[in-house]
């Protein structure tokens, strides 16, 4: 028997809870009950074998937990456990039941919330996968965090060839920890070669209906329903809901398509048996999900059933101060771009970060994480080397969109697979090796050609979205008609959504504005699914927003009228900046007017007047004051905060005027590895930027080698270290040895809470600051001397 | 269980957390601080568990509490729940959601980070106030002493694991832990308080 045939019942039992039945049979407190497989083999085999005997078709080994993290300080390896666990289950279900490898989360949070990496979460699935050979499926249940679980999966994918089941925790919110969503958990692992998707643990299934309703919604796969019996008592931990009252509310859930169907806390073996007879007379009752095109981030879905706006920002093409950034590894001016694109309106991102001089492939993976750490918007990852697209596609938090391949073989054989792999959207851009066509027939056939390959390699149509190319109106004016036409067929004969980058219209016109909305429009009316725009234009996206209303997408207006009436801020506080000073908007973090007055001065002082004459002065008072006692640290970083809005104005104009931008120093400074308390060093970053030194900030949980390499590198003579908890002082520690042994000139400061200057001469520290006003002090006397 | 009901937070709190010491904040300031204040009660899920365990022996260096592994060490804790028959242990925290907010905060503008930093610091001890009312009402009429974590006195912060543990934390409530006993999502709190009369 296996998996598959198995899939031809009706029904699918697993089993039900195995840590409350390992309680119940006298397991000590806080005993890891992996180790049981080795220690008391025959307590394991009551619990498996009882669920054979009420019906299980799949059981699971004791191996829940069973990653080395979880082992660490046990003495054991999950090799040393896995063999054994499956052996113990297949003795107790014999040709009675499958036997799965139980994978739970590894116990550490994935980065951006916590400091497991991808990578790292990869290698602790592949590693208890690896010893698996005995499993019959592989079963990733309780899984929180889809980041974690999209590890799991590859790892399960990369390294066996057994079905892949996979199954999260969801409150009764319908979001799990994380924030996790059913749709989002099946737009991501859907494509992903998995073969079953649900949800256990939690609640009962009464509480869970809601839930379980969106599987039924949106999943295609075989549905997993492995709920817990009502909640346990605080005080005895023993569950609510009785076999029977359990077995009841599972039926409720056939008609929503349940199909493989067990119980998880609480749930004892008669849960099983009871469940399985009430299932008895009833018919596997398959859902019918809606078809969308959608894409995902971790949390938001963003389904393509209306116009959805692509916004084109982060992208160095013709923008002095983004390929300054990307040159100088500034990933927060990034983040700058991301937000305020999501504030503007755009329903995705596009990721660009090629440029001569950068490796593309490490800054997209850099970037990609940094945004998927700061917004929910989903991503679309804009390259045309399928090495960077690869990499991106692999640690990316959802389900992306690829741009772009394109008709020529090349692109095609070696784009596509990756699409695939990842199960990623992809936008087909309608050239080949002879170039854009001029009519729209010959792009309408690239497009057919390049859904025929997508659909060879089993890609759906849903993730085919084909781009009919803009072409600049004053030079090409006859094409313009040809792109929307062949949209409109793409749209029409071929059922795929459209793309379009809609600027490079006016390129060459003047009064740009007025020729991209209205293009912009003509566009949505032939079809236009994914405007590729600046959202910040508010003309641009006011005309997704005004065209999804007219064309009733936006029921009863509402998203129209939310963003242009009531409280609309942005319109309403107009500065008024003739009316008050740099330094008074500077003090009160004023960003607009700062910037405002900044940009107007710069009419008639040059951009190094106003920073040496202005905005260092207005600094040097707000740190007088500081260290005074008359205002406090709030008021300090508000002033720092409203400096940082003058000096980007600054940058801009110095990059505009191709003029030298000259620091005064170039500073390394990082969060030791293990913590993840950065807001202080944060905030000396800002300062420090202020005062014309050139930060490097390597983050948070900074492992020591990261920041000797980094030194070294690029010859950095002042490293500043933070460390907020007693537990990582020696990391900093170590960080501050191998400084000084690898790069013995280095200069080294530390500041965080738990520091004192006695501790940070102690662990080899040159200085010790204690906020972010001494740290400005200190890098500028190390710097004059 | 989900802690409701607490639609604002204790602002004098957050600005003595801030470093104002006492002096009053300009109306920017509080203008952006209740913006803050806003987009923070919006996406902080605030959720605790707890368990009630019997006070097993009162050692020569600890309490020992019945069905756990958790072994409080220390003579703080001892002289808490002297006189307690049984212990509460609970654990707190805000949700990624909150942690998520303040990175994109502090990407935007740091001064707002910081802001809802402090905001959420104040917050999840309002959770925790909450959360030891909530308990109270469950248990019936019990005296509940001060609440008192890992890393205060001499209750180590190495039992900070034990402690999530003993309520299953992390999966009741997901608050992981890092290698360096940092808890994730970062606004959480564990703690223990001693139960007075309870069960009689």
């Amino acid at each position: 028997m296996d998996f598959k045939t198995l899939l031809e019942k009706d029904f699918i039992f697993l089993d039900g809870g195995f840590g409350t039945e390992l309680q119940r049979l006298g397991m000590e407190p806080g005993e890891n009950p992996v180790l049981l497989n080795v220690k008391n083999p025959e307590m394991i085999k009551t619990v498996i074998s009882s669920y054979v005997e009420a019906g299980s078709d799949i059981v699971t080994a004791n191996t829940f937990g069973c990653n080395s993290y979880k082992l660490a300080g046990s003495g054991y390896k999950p090799c040393d456990i896995i063999p054994k666990a499956l052996e113990i289950a297949k003795e107790c279900a014999g040709d009675k039941a499958l036997v799965a490898l139980d994978l739970s989360p590894v116990g550490k949070l994935c980065e951006p919330n916590g400091t497991m990496t991808f990578e790292e979460a990869y290698e602790y699935y592949k590693e208890q996968i690896v010893c698996a050979d005995l499993a019959d499926v592989i079963f990733l249940e309780t899984q929180t965090d889809l980041y974690e679980l999209k590890a799991g999966v590859l790892a399960a994918r990369e390294n066996s060839d057994k079905p892949i089941l996979c199954s999260m925790t969801f409150e009764e919110s319908g979001r799990t920890f994380t924030g996790c969503d059913p749709i989002s958990m099946i737009t991501t692992l859907e494509g992903l070669g998995v073969s079953a998707l649900g949800l256990n643990c939690s609640r009962g299934p009464d509480e869970l209906i809601d839930v379980i309703k969106e599987f039924s919604k949106y999943c295609s796969l075989p549905i997993i329903v492995k709920p817990n019996a009502g909640l346990p008592d605080p005080v005895t931990g023993l569950y609510s809901t009785d076999a029977e009252t359990f077995a009841e509310q599972m039926a409720k859930t056939i008609p929503l398509g349940a199909k493989i169907v067990g119980g998880c806390c609480g749930t004892k073996p008669e849960y099983i048996s009871l469940l399985k007879k009430c299932f008895e007379n009833e018919r596997y009752q398959k859902n019918t999900p809606e078809q969308i095109s959608a894409v995902c981030s971790n949390s938001k879905t963003v389904v393509i059933s209306c116009p959805r706006i692509i916004g084109e920002r982060i992208n160095p093409t013709g923008k002095k101060r983004f390929k300054e950034a990307l040159l100088a590894n500034d990933v927060d001016y990034i983040l700058a771009q991301a937000i305020e694109q999501a504030d503007a309106g755009a329903d995705i991102l596009d990721v660009n970060v090629g440029l001569p001089g950068v490796d593309e492939k490490e800054m997209m993976v850099r970037v990609v994480k940094a945004i998927q750490g700061i917004t929910d918007l989903p991503l679309q990852i804009d390259s045309t080397n399928p090495e960077v697209i690869e990499a991106a596609l692999r640690i990316y938090n959802g389900k992306a969109i690829v741009n772009s391949v394109n008709g020529e073989e090349k692109s095609l054989s070696t784009v596509l697979p990756i699409v695939k792999k990842y199960s990623a959207a992809v936008v087909g851009l309608a050239l080949d090796e002879n170039g854009i066509p001029k009519s729209a027939d010959e792009r309408f056939e690239i497009a057919k050609k390049i859904l025929n390959r997508a659909r060879e390699l089993g890609i759906p149509d849903k993730d085919v979205y084909i781009d009919c190319l803009t072409l600049t109106a004053s030079a090409e004016q006859e094409g313009v008609m040809q792109t929307l036409e062949a949209l409109g067929r793409v749209h029409n004969e071929l059922g795929l959504k459209t793309v379009l980058g809609v600027s490079n219209i006016s390129f060459g016109l003047p009064n740009r504005p007025l020729v991209n909305q209205n293009f912009l429009t003509m566009a949505l009316t032939y079809g236009l699914d994914l405007p590729i725009i600046n959202p910040n234009i508010e003309g641009m996206s006011g005309a997704v927003r005004a065209f999804k209303l007219l064309k009733g997408y936006d029921k009863n207006s509402t998203e129209f009228i939310a963003a242009y009436s009531g409280d609309n801020s942005k319109a309403a506080s107009k500065p008024q900046s003739n009316e008050i000073t740099l330094s008074y908007a500077v003090s009160n973090g004023l960003k607009i007017e700062a910037k405002q007055i900044t940009q107007n001065l710069l009419s008639t002082k040059e951009p190094l007047e106003i920073v040496n004459g202005e905005l260092i002065p207005i600094l040097d008072k707000a740190g007088d004051d500081f260290e005074k006692g008359k205002i406090f640290l709030p008021q300090l970083i508000l002033a720092a905060s409203g400096a940082q809005a003058c000096f980007e104005v600054i940058k801009n104009e110095l990059s505009k005027t191709q003029q030298e931008n000259v620091s005064k120093g170039r500073i390394i400074i990082a969060t030791v590895k293990g913590d993840v308390h950065d807001i202080g060093k944060n905030i000396v970053k800002v300062i420090l930027q202020n005062y014309g030194f050139a930060v490097i900030d390597l983050g948070k949980d900074v492992p020591p080698e990261v920041v000797v390499d980094t030194a070294i590198k690029e010859n950095i003579k002042l490293v500043g270290l933070s460390a907020l908890m007693t537990t990582t002082l020696g990391a900093m520690e170590e960080t501050i040895k191998l400084l000084k042994a690898k790069k013995p000139d280095t200069i080294v400061w530390v500041g965080g809470a738990v520091l004192t200057p006695e501790y940070a001469k102690k662990i080899g520290a040159d200085y010790y600051t204690k906020d972010a006003k001494e740290s400005a002090d200190l890098a500028k006397k190390i710097f004059s001397e | 269980m989900n802690i409701t009901g607490i639609n604002e937070i204790n602002k004098r709190e957050a600005y003595r957390y801030m470093g104002f010491r006492g002096s009053t904040p300009s109306d920017s300031f509080i203008a952006m601080t209740l913006e803050c204040e806003k987009k923070l009660l919006k996406v902080a899920k605030p959720k605790m568990v707890y368990r009630v365990f019997e006070t097993d022996d009162f050692t020569d260096d600890g309490v020992k509490l019945k069905g756990s592994s958790l072994f409080l060490k220390g003579q703080n804790i001892k002289k808490l729940l002297g006189g307690c028959r049984h212990a509460g242990i609970f654990a707190a925290t805000l949700g990624v959601g909150v942690d998520t907010l303040i990175r994109q905060l502090e990407a935007a503008d740091i001064t707002s980070g910081f802001i809802a930093d402090n905001l959420a610091s104040a917050l999840i001890e309002q959770v925790c106030d909450q959360t030891e009312k909530e308990i109270a009402n469950a248990l019936g009429s019990v005296t509940l002493t001060t609440r008192f974590s890992c890393g205060y006195g001499d209750l180590p912060l190495e039992s900070q694991g034990e402690f999530l543990k003993a309520v299953d934390a992390t999966k009741e409530i997901g608050i992981c832990m890092t290698d360096t006993l940092i808890m994730i999502p970062r606004k959480s709190v564990t703690a223990v308080m001693g139960i007075k009369d309870y069960g009689f």
